[in-house]
């Protein structure tokens, strides 16, 4: 599968276009990672337990996204955005979508 | 009277410990910047059709949180307003960052260059009370 965030997929020929297909995740990690973090934010820096939480449900909102292009038989993504939001505490909701393509 | 001292120590702490972790990012960063600079980005290319080039979508990103005494500043500043200087510097280092992530991915699959570059943030709190965590989020498609 061929991702791109642009119209089009670089040395490639879109033949057919099927339509925007999505994915989400919403992840959150243990109570002991909050805590961890609850420290860290005493001295600054970067969460490296949310940098890491985040690019989780980002792969796998990008995974779910992929899965269904694949239902639709596209071979290709383009103009992939992105969007995320703090829904709860602790949690974030990461969300993808593009235009599932076919090209040659 | 005991209060007042260990709220005192307790943001001494947080300032050195703060300060220093924050130098030495800057100064990693500016090591690292220097081996990617020769990798050009651009946010425009949206509607080009790169055919003799190969592509593919790369994104980095980082979650940084403010420290105990830059806080306290904050708090001082929001009774007189103005700019919030150490605000400023925690953002713009988690910018740098996030934009050295994505650089080094791009490189490491073999990237000339970089399209539509896009970077956003997105606040994520850990509890009700407390919310200064930020996410910096970057992604951009990587011609070869």
């Amino acid at each position: 599968m061929l991702l791109s965030n642009i119209e089009s997929i670089p040395g490639k020929q879109i033949e057919v276009y099927f339509g925007i297909v999505q994915g989400s995740s919403v992840r959150a990690k243990h109570a002991g990672r909050d805590f961890m973090a609850g420290i860290k934010n005493i001295f600054g820096g970067e969460l490296k337990a949310y940098t890491e939480l985040l690019n989780e449900s980002r792969e796998e909102a990008v995974a779910r996204m992929v899965q269904h292009a694949q239902e639709r038989g596209a071979n290709a993504i383009v103009n992939v955005r992105f969007s995320t939001s703090s829904i709860a505490p602790g949690a974030a909701e990461i969300f993808a979508y593009g235009t599932a393509v076919k090209v040659i | 009277m005991f209060e007042i001292i260990f709220i005192g120590a307790f943001l001494g702490i947080s300032y050195f410990i703060g300060n220093r972790i924050e130098s030495n990012h800057i100064k990693d960063i500016v090591i690292r910047e220097k081996k990617s600079i020769h990798l050009p980005y651009r946010n425009t290319g949206l509607k080009d059709s790169f055919v003799d080039h190969e592509g593919f979508l790369v994104y980095g990103s980082v979650v940084v949180t403010h420290d105990a005494f830059k806080n306290f500043v904050m708090g001082l500043i929001n009774i007189i307003g103005g700019r919030v200087t150490v605000y400023e510097s925690l953002l713009e280092r988690a910018r740098r960052e996030a934009l050295l992530r994505l650089k080094e991915k791009a490189l490491a699959q073999g990237a000339k260059e970089l399209v539509n570059f896009r970077m956003q943030s997105a606040e994520i709190g850990y509890n009700q009370q407390n919310s200064g965590s930020i996410e910096i989020f970057c992604y951009a498609t990587a011609l070869k």
